[in-house]
């Protein structure tokens, strides 16, 4: 990848929750691997619940582990639901949080969003470090 | 031919402006809109655009007024819906709302209105201070009152709406 295209684009892993696209830095994920048919959405680890999601009754689909790389501790598992996917996103497209948005919101680390054109559903990033201690 | 210099005739347009007296009174522009049956108004230079129709994506996690964000021309603004503030009741988004775009208190966001009302310079002595009588909630919001089209507008603080919606009240 060129020096331009780097700085054009930030490579993120994006997976579902909730019904949301979500994604984290694919910096911060070594990762991912499937969960198996027995992952609940009540399981500890479950992402919606280190976010502040609301429920999602509906079962996981494709359900997977990231193995999210830890700063000063030792690496930790989140479990998503599906398709997970390394996604390179313009920079134009992610935006940072209206000041009102920031200061509202109920879910822990969220950092910012990505509307793209021609699709008609945003994905919500996350910064890692904040969701990876949150309990 | 004339000896009148231009030198000379730029001087009395000089002074014959300086012998102008303003009596116009100053005057304020607002953005008068309403919410359900009540109007309200914001001073012109704290509205930046309105938008008469926008797509508003839903953010989870985010509290019942605070509808979502929309994309201006590239920028994500969020659009927040001022009833529960108000402690008016609240209403669906229909054909005839719109969406304010305002700043104030260093933040800017769209403000979600049932229906715009006009556009007006108005004097500046047509806005009176709030009166004793407006309810306790209302009293820090609002600037002055004044009548338009035998209705009473409630001249509203952006400044105080935004930064009072971000400590988390409405």
């Amino acid at each position: 990848m060129s020096e331009t295209e780097s700085c054009d684009t930030l490579d993120v892993v994006v997976f579902s929750a909730g019904g949301w696209r979500l994604g984290f830095e694919a910096r911060c994920v070594r990762g991912a691997r499937p969960a198996g048919q027995s992952a609940t959405n009540e399981q500890e680890g479950h992402i919606a619940a280190l976010l502040g999601l609301p429920p999602d009754n509906s079962p996981p689909t494709a359900a997977q582990w990231l193995d999210i790389k830890q700063i000063a501790a030792e690496d930790r598992k989140i479990l998503v639901a599906g398709p997970v996917e390394l996604q390179a996103l313009p920079v134009a497209s992610i935006h940072p949080l209206p000041p009102l948005l920031a200061a509202r919101t109920r879910l822990n680390g969220l950092r910012a969003l990505v509307l793209q054109e021609d699709i008609d559903k945003i994905v919500l990033l996350f910064d890692v470090p904040s969701v990876s201690h949150s309990t | 031919m004339s000896e009148t210099t231009l030198d000379q005739v730029l001087s009395q347009r000089r002074e014959a402006r300086q012998d102008i007296v303003n009596v116009d009174e100053p005057a304020v522009k607002l953005v008068i809109f309403a919410l359900g049956d009540q109007y309200f108004a914001f001073h012109g230079e704290r509205i930046r655009e309105i938008l008469a129709q926008a797509d508003v994506f839903f953010v989870p996690g985010s509290p019942a007024s605070l509808e979502g964000v929309i994309n201006v021309r590239g920028d994500i603004e969020s659009v927040i819906r001022p009833h529960e503030m108000l402690h008016l009741p609240e209403s669906t988004a229909s054909r005839t709302s719109s969406i304010l775009l305002g700043h104030g208190g260093g933040m800017s966001s769209g403000i979600r209105v049932d229906r715009m009302v006009d556009v007006v310079d108005l004097p500046q002595s047509s806005i009176q201070p709030p009166p004793a009588t407006l309810p306790e909630h209302m009293r820090a919001l609002v600037l002055g009152v004044l009548k338009f089209q035998e209705q009473p507008v409630a001249v509203l603080d952006l400044d105080k709406m935004f930064s009072d919606y971000a400590r988390g009240l409405g």
